[in-house]
């Protein structure tokens, strides 16, 4: 169940480097994600976990080494990114079904169809948004779920996700995760994800990686595949389960196993 | 309550300088007031300050509204004419004006000369630092949807740079007309509020230089209210960006 997928690479960045400016971000970092597959990035805050998403989207360029996403340089792929600052990501100037439609409107659909298919996605995740407001009219919450729609509603080959989640409440929360891994298998989406919050990777993910050391690499051990007895969708009972809690402490042991303690005088 | 405020301090001031008589009482503004708007042509004086205003904006726009476009979006331009811009906008317009009145054939030119030029430079500078300022975030968002280059530079950066445009647009109309009225004082003119103020300090005719110093701010006010409601309607996100 939480097997790692072999398959066709989606994602593979071969000993990337990155700077900006005169600090390195990231040094000789190796990354390989299969099609179909869940991955939550870790890192601590500055770890370079934004930097990879970037370079995947083709929104910036290493230094070194090399990126490739569904066999092609980045910057080609069908891919949605829900961005942490919701809020600044949005274009004030058009409403919420608008924002929400964008990666159909600049690929030239028409306006009936792109209305259409954000309400069949909102119909899909069982949402009431006020679509018809601007971004400033809405809340945080709101925001950050026109730009959930945003990255979906062309139904990406991959999704990328920096702390998407944040301004959700907790139950909200978990029913994304649910529908998430939900529409991720049925669409066959490769998903990265980062986030802080471990319950999150756990019960969303197939597998947890994880940067460390500046610049950031990701170790051999910073892999830990999931297990989960559950097939997918994970029911979202499985957080009271005691093999939650055991994959858990592994997704934890693989963050803490270098971190050494502060010696005493 | 304001405007009994500034009545009663008006009064108080006229009061105390009344031997001086520069100041001269409200009641007597007033009726200059009303005197100006009954059969004295204040109408066409004005029409000729807000054509020169609107001319000389009019050719600052059309001008400076593309170079700051270019100026924001293309660093090296930047790099090159950016220190000018600072240096051009801090010379009062008015420097330039025997310039004009000696290259420009004839004094209604170098007056629409002059607006423009003290126009020009406080557009380009509003309209190249909002080009610039787009939200990188933004950009961002349309790039990774394959959004093509004409759509992420007229709908998202243009779009974003919106509010911070209008702004300069606002502060240049003012300008323009006040240098309206400038140039129409330094130059002379056979109509234009400039004109007419000038002459009734010639003649010592306080009130009514009074009075047309309160239809000047009357008429920047509309303007100023109009400018408001453009913005509100064209950019009613501005404030919360």
């Amino acid at each position: 169940m939480g097997a790692r997928k072999e398959g066709v690479a989606a994602i593979v960045m071969r000993d990337v480097s990155k700077s900006y400016g005169s600090v390195r971000v990231l040094s000789g970092l190796d990354l390989q994600i299969h099609k179909g597959e869940i991955v939550g990035l870790q890192g601590e805050n500055g770890a370079g976990k934004s930097t990879v998403l970037n370079l995947i989207a083709g929104l910036s360029e290493v230094d070194r080494g090399t990126v490739s996403v569904f066999g092609s340089a980045p910057g080609r792929a069908k891919i949605g990114y829900i961005w942490q600052e919701a809020r600044a990501s949005l274009y004030p100037w058009l409403s919420g079904w608008e924002n929400a439609a964008l990666a159909l409107t600049v690929t030239g659909a028409a306006k009936r169809e792109r209305k259409q298919r954000v309400e069949d996605l909102m119909d899909r995740l069982s949402w009431d948004l006020p679509l018809q407001r601007k971004p400033h009219q809405m809340s945080g919450g709101q925001q950050q779920r026109i730009c959930i729609l945003r990255a979906l509603v062309d139904e990406p080959d991959l999704v990328l996700i920096d702390e998407g989640f944040s301004d959700q409440d907790r139950l909200s929360k978990l029913r994304l995760l649910f529908d998430l891994q939900g529409l991720a298998k049925n669409n066959g989406m490769t998903v990265l994800f980062t986030s802080h919050a471990l319950e999150e990777t756990v019960f969303l993910a197939d597998r947890s990686v994880c940067l460390r050391g500046q610049p950031a690499h990701i170790p051999s051990s910073g892999n830990v595949s999931i297990s989960c007895p559950h097939p997918r969708p994970r029911p979202l009972s499985w957080s009271s389960e005691p093999s939650f809690d055991a994959a858990l402490l592994e997704v934890r042991h693989s963050l803490s196993s270098t971190w050494e303690p502060i010696p005493s005088n | 309550m304001g405007w009994v405020v500034a009545l009663a301090s008006w009064e108080i001031v006229a009061f105390a300088t009344e031997a001086s008589g520069l100041v001269p009482h409200f009641p007597a503004v007033w009726r200059e007031l009303l005197g100006l708007f009954e059969g004295r042509g204040i109408e066409i004086d004005c029409a000729w300050t807000l054509r020169r205003m609107l001319l000389g904006f009019g050719l600052a726009l059309s001008v400076g509204l593309p170079a700051g476009i270019l100026l924001g979006a293309i660093p090296a331009l930047n790099e090159l004419f950016g220190g000018w811009v600072s240096f051009f906008r801090s010379i009062p317009a008015f420097v330039v004006l025997p310039i004009l009145l000696a290259v420009m054939n004839g004094g209604e030119a170098a007056r629409v000369g002059m607006i423009t030029f003290g126009c020009f430079f406080v557009l380009v500078a509003y309209v190249a630092m909002g080009t610039r300022g787009a939200s990188r975030l933004r950009i961002d968002v349309a790039r990774t949807y394959h959004a093509p280059r004409a759509y992420v530079f007229f709908q998202v950066i243009l779009r974003d740079a919106l509010p911070q445009i209008l702004d300069g647009a606002r502060i240049s109309l003012s300008l323009a007309l006040i240098l309206a009225m400038v140039s129409e004082i330094m130059l002379g003119a056979s109509h234009g509020l400039g004109t007419r103020v000038n002459d009734s300090l010639a003649g010592f005719d306080l009130p009514k230089m009074y009075a047309l110093i309160l239809v000047v701010g009357l008429l920047g006010s509309m303007i100023n209210l109009i400018g408001s409601v453009v913005c509100l309607r064209l950019v009613p996100y501005a404030d919360s960006r």
